[in-house]
């Protein structure tokens, strides 16, 4: 299954405080993913999946997709046209304000093809958007049968999922709803807006591994990444999507030191070579591996150590797979 | 058959150049032969025996998360 997410847009309507992407040093731009643009990744996942027997899924995110609702509804008609096997989007369910317009984009979108839908609901979100508009669209997309998954980010000082998933009211009876309660992690806006004191760390150090190169991140510039984590940053650009292509990028992603490093040993791995050189990392914990993750690619003496880390996991690796000949 | 320095040297390959690392993980032989050098069954099978354990320790620990992203 080859997984591609287009940041749809870096534009939004409203301007959370703990969002990743607004105030991010590479993304916060307000720029679009041109349309052409968009066909032509496509394109590529159809060429792909067909030379590998495989599917292929695409998600729109941003920023708000739907903004560009005209677009949206081309690009999902495009890749249903062309055997996507799953077409999602993020949103945070402005477009509910009117509940007839609300049905009427969800009856568009899932006739052309957009089968699975995702709100962020949460706090940050509805500082902005009322909890009215999210339940007009959700019933939208639940009269039409979609797969609905809620998001919702966290900290300290915020409701958690059960008190946000009790305002949805009836929403969720008997219905099937995914639903994942994230942390928030200082990234983007995130990074000053909110202060270490409301993160919801853990003690000690994450010990769960990382999805790096399962999919590409790809963002309006081109800029590919192999996760939708929030540790974006120049250690983990695979390349530009503009120039390179797609199934360049997913090379990358599947045999680059630092993605196979962080899938098969997760970021705990640098932990002990910061250490041994001297150089302490937070002791406040943790949110999550993403949080350590960008905690360590983001690290100043990071351009000395993680190039260094890389050739002891790499040597260490090659021995093992060569040592009986070596 | 390849040589303890034929491996040496595939071994540097695979230190430099992530993309032959994978290619030859997945296929020693195939690869060992862009690099004009032979290898045996025997050895490929000890190689790739050894790439698979070395993988499967990162994909027990990541095959029920990961799964778990997907599917959201």
């Amino acid at each position: 299954m080859y997984k591609v997410t287009l940041m749809f847009t870096e534009r939004c309507n409203i301007a959370c405080r703990h969002c990743c992407v607004s105030e991010h040093d590479f993304f916060d731009q307000g720029r679009d993913m041109p349309l052409p643009e968009v066909f032509h990744y496509i394109d590529q996942m159809v060429q792909l999946a067909a030379q590998h027997r495989e599917q292929y899924v695409i998600s729109f995110s941003g920023g708000e997709a739907f903004l560009r609702y005209p677009d949206l509804l081309e690009a999902v008609r495009y890749a249903k046209k062309n055997g996507a096997h799953h077409l999602s989007c993020m949103t945070n369910g402005f477009w509910g304000k009117d509940p007839a317009l609300a049905q009427k984009w969800a009856n568009e979108l899932n006739t052309a093809g957009l089968n699975v839908i995702g709100f962020s609901i949460d706090d940050f979100h509805q500082q902005f958007v009322p909890l009215d508009s999210v339940r007009n669209a959700f019933q939208a997309c639940r009269n039409l049968g979609m797969e609905i998954t809620i998001k919702s980010v966290v900290t300290r000082k915020t409701r958690r999922l059960p008190a946000i998933l009790g305002e949805l009211g009836d929403l969720l009876l008997n219905y099937n709803a995914v639903v994942q309660e994230i942390a928030c992690i200082p990234e983007g806006r995130a990074s000053h807006a909110i202060g270490s004191d409301e993160w919801l760390c853990q003690k000690g150090i994450p010990e769960e591994p990382c999805m790096a190169g399962i999919m590409l991140v790809i963002f309006p510039d081109g800029s590919t990444f192999p996760c939708c984590g929030t540790g974006w940053n120049r250690w983990l650009i695979l390349g530009d999507a503009q120039v390179e292509p797609i199934a360049e990028l997913f090379q990358k992603a599947e045999s680059k030191s630092l993605c196979v490093l962080l899938r098969e040993e997760g970021p705990k791995y640098f932990v002990p070579f910061f250490q041994q050189a001297g150089h302490h990392l937070p002791s406040e914990g943790y949110a999550n591996s993403c949080h350590l993750c960008r905690t360590i690619l983001n690290h100043h003496q990071a351009e000395n150590i993680v190039p260094q880390v890389i050739l002891d996991w790499k040597t260490r690796r090659v021995r093992s797979v060569l040592g009986n000949f070596l | 058959m390849a040589s303890k320095e034929e491996m040496k040297k595939i071994a540097v390959k695979c230190i430099e150049d992530d993309k032959f690392r994978d290619d030859f993980e997945k296929d020693p032989i195939k690869a060992a032969v862009s690099m004009g050098i032979t290898l045996t069954e025997v050895q490929a099978n000890d190689i790739k025996a050894h790439a698979s354990k070395v993988q499967a320790a990162g994909v027990r620990e990541s095959k029920g998360f990961v799964s778990s992203i997907i599917s959201s």
